[in-house]
């Protein structure tokens, strides 16, 4: 009896031992926490209301040429931003309870004549922004602030000084503080495309431009078909392909150059008889890969940025094209499209293993142009379904795969959505569709909404890249 | 004929036959030979497979295809809906007062059977509900203690209503403990419908708590925040949440007194 007594007696204290510590992760909560705990789960995720009121301009009339033109491109770029952006909705500006043009552009109590958030909070704003600019000769000096209305503080206060005709980076720049402010992510607003454009002669040279396509600039003349270009992760060169004639055989050859943006120096990289195509940078920014015919079937090669030490990364099987190389932002892996197992599907190798190739995509009938999400976790690529193409994403192992794009030409028929490319920050998917007749630019954000074209006119647009941070 | 016969070439043929013949010493020697051959050879593919290893034959299993079609784009994305997740609850599961019966249970049965087998089942079985009957007072007792902790402080009043009733544990049982679990319930899906948080903040990973009042009509006497998430936003959305959400459902009789003094904790999101 004793011993089982003090053996019972034992399970007792180990047992309220037990309890107490069992019990110990409920008490753990604040000092002050109330016995009754309850997690109310997740959050409804919801666009901010934002004002955007007209920015003042402060300067006086005779000071400047024209400065509500440059009030108004302010406008409409920080406008832009905010709205692609996806975190906000807008109030109406007809709904303004004051005239943001008669008050200051801090609060009343502290500044004299400044604004009143009481006269913001009925709206339901829960930020505001308030800015003005000035320009003196050929400076433009633009002061902007975020304000959280609810709590009535400063969000965020800068003043920018910039030459007039940089007055969209300015609004861009002021866009980016607003995203570094409130998600402490960094802002896309300062990244550039380059796309390969028809010209009016019917051929195509190398563009690069805003990512909002603004500013357009030419950046080859080659006279010829210049094409697939492709951005080095410092975002200060880019390698391209054109259809360059070889002297010596009075051919044309599509030979892969580099182009450095700053300076418009350029280079030869490859010229092997043949394609020399598909350029794509690795993260080192020392070495890309791209596609060579020259051995029959076309193949993915890796070289430096000089051109030199060209490795061939896969090889057959026979009769098969290897194409379309883009690799992971951590350099381990390569996606890619191939016919090996018939029809083109996208494949995913070690970046150091050739005999690495798996399948991933076994849906539709072709898919092709993989790129990566700058995280690594998604694929975005081309996928053609009976009809059309349209643009896709899936996790790296092919897996979630999701239709971002759906649309409709004027004539009703299905329009080919290709060609796709990440934003830097992941957010968003820039690729070309051929909706309005031509072949224009569009971008969506990464879960297939908020879709809006980008550019507009009779050019037609090929192999659109966005570059890396370029800020 | 005879001619033809003569010249006919068996002989010459059947010749080499006898002399191949001889004995039994050219049919081991030719098949000494053969397995000599033929050891030399496997050992040169021996040899061969050890130093030169050939690619592997791979050998893959035939896989059935489906042609598959790409998927549909989705028109808007589904809200996720969090599911309500049950709160825990502080208060333990109390089946009227078992507690003083068990010490004789465990005493019991030692004394009349000696048998090891029985003593130990009953030794687990009383192991069992002594643990769980330690549990439930201990829970009471914390209960009870961090009631009275918090009562000392604002208000003797309510330290007075609750000490007149006859046990804690009993005053949530039965009828009452469903009206408090399905009370939380509500408060919880309550203040969530009313919990919005800018988008800008989905993949920060921000929490605070807050502890509300709440009188016998459900208003928010006080709230006050027991832990901030260091960000004035999702902070403000929590406030807001809460003025949007009071008046809270009104709260069972038998739990005002709770609510008022010790309030409810709400963790945002947990």
């Amino acid at each position: 009896m004793k011993p089982h007594n003090l053996t019972a007696a034992l399970a007792a204290a180990l047992t309220a031992g037990l309890a107490l510590s069992a019990a110990q992760p409920a008490r753990a909560q604040e000092a002050g926490g109330s016995s009754i705990y309850i997690k109310v789960g997740e959050a409804n995720l919801k666009r901010s209301l934002i004002a955007l009121p007209a920015f003042q301009y402060q300067g006086s009339p005779s000071a400047a040429k024209n400065p509500l033109r440059v009030g108004k491109e302010l406008f409409d770029t920080v406008s832009n931003d905010l709205a692609v952006s996806n975190y906000f909705e807008f109030v109406n500006q007809s709904a303004f309870l004051e005239d943001p043009a008669k008050t200051g552009l801090r609060p009343a109590p502290g500044a004299t004549g400044g604004f009143d958030f009481e006269k913001w909070k009925p709206l339901g704003a829960q930020f505001l922004v308030r800015a003005g600019y000035r320009i003196l000769k050929n400076e433009l000096t633009f002061e902007a602030y975020l304000y959280f209305v609810p709590q009535a503080k400063v969000v965020l206060g800068k003043t920018y000084k910039a030459n007039v005709d940089d007055a969209r980076t300015v609004a861009h720049t002021f866009a980016n503080d607003i995203v570094k402010e409130l998600t402490g992510q960094r802002g896309m607003f300062l990244s550039k495309l380059v796309v390969s454009r028809s010209t009016d002669k019917g051929q195509k040279e190398i563009f690069v431009m805003d990512w909002d396509g603004a500013n357009p600039k030419q950046v080859t003349s080659h006279k010829s078909i210049a094409q697939s270009p492709a951005w080095a992760p410092d975002g200060k060169t880019i390698a391209y392909t054109a259809f360059a004639y070889h002297a010596k055989e009075k051919t044309r050859n599509a030979d892969l150059f580099s182009y450095e943006l700053a300076t418009g120096r350029r280079w030869l990289l490859s010229f092997k008889k043949g394609i020399n195509s598909g350029a794509a940078f690795m993260p080192d920014g020392k070495h890309l890969l791209l596609t060579v015919s020259s051995g029959g079937n076309p193949d993915i090669y890796r070289m430096t940025v000089e051109g030199k030490n060209v490795i061939p990364l896969t090889n057959g099987p026979r009769g098969a094209m290897n194409v379309e190389p883009s690799m992971s932002p951590d350099g381990s892996k390569i996606a890619f499209s191939s016919d090996r197992s018939g029809r083109p599907m996208i494949y995913v190798m070690d970046s150091g293993n050739k005999a690495s190739p798996k399948r991933i995509t076994f849906a539709g009938e072709y898919n092709s142009t993989p790129r990566w999400s700058p995280d690594g976790k998604r694929i975005v690529f081309a996928g053609f379904d009976k009809t059309h193409f349209d643009i896709f994403t899936m996790n790296a192992d092919g897996t979630n795969m999701i239709r971002l794009t759906s649309a409709k030409k004027p004539n009703g028929r299905m329009a080919d959505n290709e060609d796709p490319s990440f934003s830097p920050d992941g957010r968003h998917v820039l690729f070309v569709s051929n909706r309005t007749g031509s072949r224009q630019l569009f971008i969506v954000n990464a879960d297939g909404e908020n879709e809006r074209q980008i550019t507009f006119g009779r050019h037609d647009h090929f192999k659109p890249q966005w570059s890396p941070f370029l800020d | 004929m005879n001619r033809s016969n003569a010249l006919k070439p068996p002989k010459p043929y059947d010749a080499p036959r006898p002399a191949m013949d001889p004995g039994d010493d050219g049919l081991g020697r030719h098949l000494g030979m053969s397995v000599a051959l033929h050891l030399c050879v496997l050992a040169l593919l021996t040899l061969r497979a050890v130093f030169y290893p050939t690619e592997p034959l791979v050998l893959e299993r035939a896989i059935r295809v489906d042609m598959v079609g790409l998927p549909d784009k989705q028109a808007k994305l589904p809200p996720t809906k969090a599911e309500a997740k049950p709160e825990p609850k502080p208060e333990p599961k109390v089946e009227p007062k078992p507690e003083p019966a068990k010490p004789d249970k465990v005493v019991l049965p030692d004394k009349p059977k000696p048998p090891t087998d029985s003593v130990k089942i009953n030794l687990d079985k009383a192991k069992a509900k002594q643990d769980s009957a330690l549990k439930r007072l201990e829970a009471l007792r914390r209960l009870e203690a961090e009631a009275a902790a918090n009562k000392a402080k604002p208000a003797a009043a309510p330290a007075l209503v609750k000490g007149n009733e006859l046990s804690p544990g009993s005053s949530l049982t039965g009828i009452a403990k469903l009206e408090n679990d399905g009370y939380l319930t509500s408060i919880d899906s309550h203040v969530k419908r009313h919990w919005d948080v800018p988008n800008f903040l989905a993949n920060a990973n921000l929490s605070a708590s807050i502890v509300i009042y709440l009188d016998e009509r459900g208003n928010v006497i006080k709230k006050r925040m027991v832990r901030s998430s260091g960000n004035q936003i999702f902070d403000q959305t929590v406030l807001s949440a809460i003025e949007k959400a009071s008046p809270f459902p009104t709260p069972p009789r038998k739990l005002v007194n709770i609510f008022m003094v010790d309030g409810i904790q709400l963790g945002f999101p947990e």
